[in-house]
């Protein structure tokens, strides 16, 4: 199962304020505040789709700490409210004929 | 300023051409990482808060404290603490502490904290009772 960016994504109006980003996802006319950990997972996404093992690798690196350091089930938790949100979703990995 | 994630003057997240740059460690990782240096905390957990537009936290709750208090001849509610919460004049007949801006009409002084009294004269009538933050959002909402 890969994850992938939304096109709801595409349209995200950002604002860095301090340690977090105000986020304004005009489809829904909400505004968001993410941390960096949060935005580098979209950041990931943004350059292709991957698994969500390979999102979590990614951050972890991009934040600078260690593997595995990012708690899973945060991790999994933060993704699964991105994609209540419209902003990731999830497609099936292809299959290699 | 509006900015995309690696602080350029864009609206949204836009994939660099050419470049898939996910094993890299680009600008914007760096200096995210000289911030956590700087606070000195490592907070690596995901943060999501979605907050509520105006219109949403107006039609959601107003966080009235209570609604339908008799206020007696002398003009004192049966509620509300004085030099702090607002009397309000119900517009419609409320059976909700959920009520949308344009349903009060907030006094414009809170209830006496001398005389326990409404701002303005109610008695006799029923009122809905409003914290002083209540008022205050409610008066930016209009």
């Amino acid at each position: 199962m890969l994850l992938g960016l939304t096109s709801d994504s595409s349209g995200l109006v950002w604002q860095d304020w301090d340690d977090v980003y105000l986020v304004y996802q005009p489809l829904s006319a909400e505004t968001h505040v993410f941390n960096d950990t949060t935005t580098l997972i979209l950041k990931c996404l943004g350059q292709g789709e991957l698994s969500q093992e390979g999102v979590k690798s990614w951050t972890e690196a991009a934040l600078g700490v260690g593997q595995g350091e990012l708690d899973a089930d945060e991790f999994a938790f933060a993704v699964g409210r991105l994609e209540e949100l419209g902003l990731i979703e999830r497609s099936e990995e292809p299959i290699a004929i | 300023m509006v900015m995309n994630i690696n602080g350029d003057k864009l609206n949204g997240i836009k994939k660099p051409e050419g470049d898939d740059g996910r094993d890299k460690a680009p600008v914007a990782e760096l200096n995210l990482r000289r911030r956590r240096l700087v606070r000195g905390v490592t907070a690596v957990a995901p943060l999501i808060l979605t907050l509520r537009s105006g219109a949403l936290a107006a039609a959601s709750c107003t966080g009235v404290k209570a609604i339908n208090v008799s206020v007696a001849s002398n003009n004192k509610p049966a509620s509300g603490i004085p030099g702090q919460d607002y009397c309000a004049t119900q517009n419609t007949s409320l059976n909700s502490t959920c009520v949308a801006p344009g349903q009060l009409t907030i006094d414009t002084n809170y209830i006496s904290a001398s005389t326990g009294k409404c701002g303005s004269n109610h008695a006799g009538q029923q009122v809905a009772i409003l914290s002083s933050a209540s008022v205050t959002s409610l008066l930016a909402l209009r």
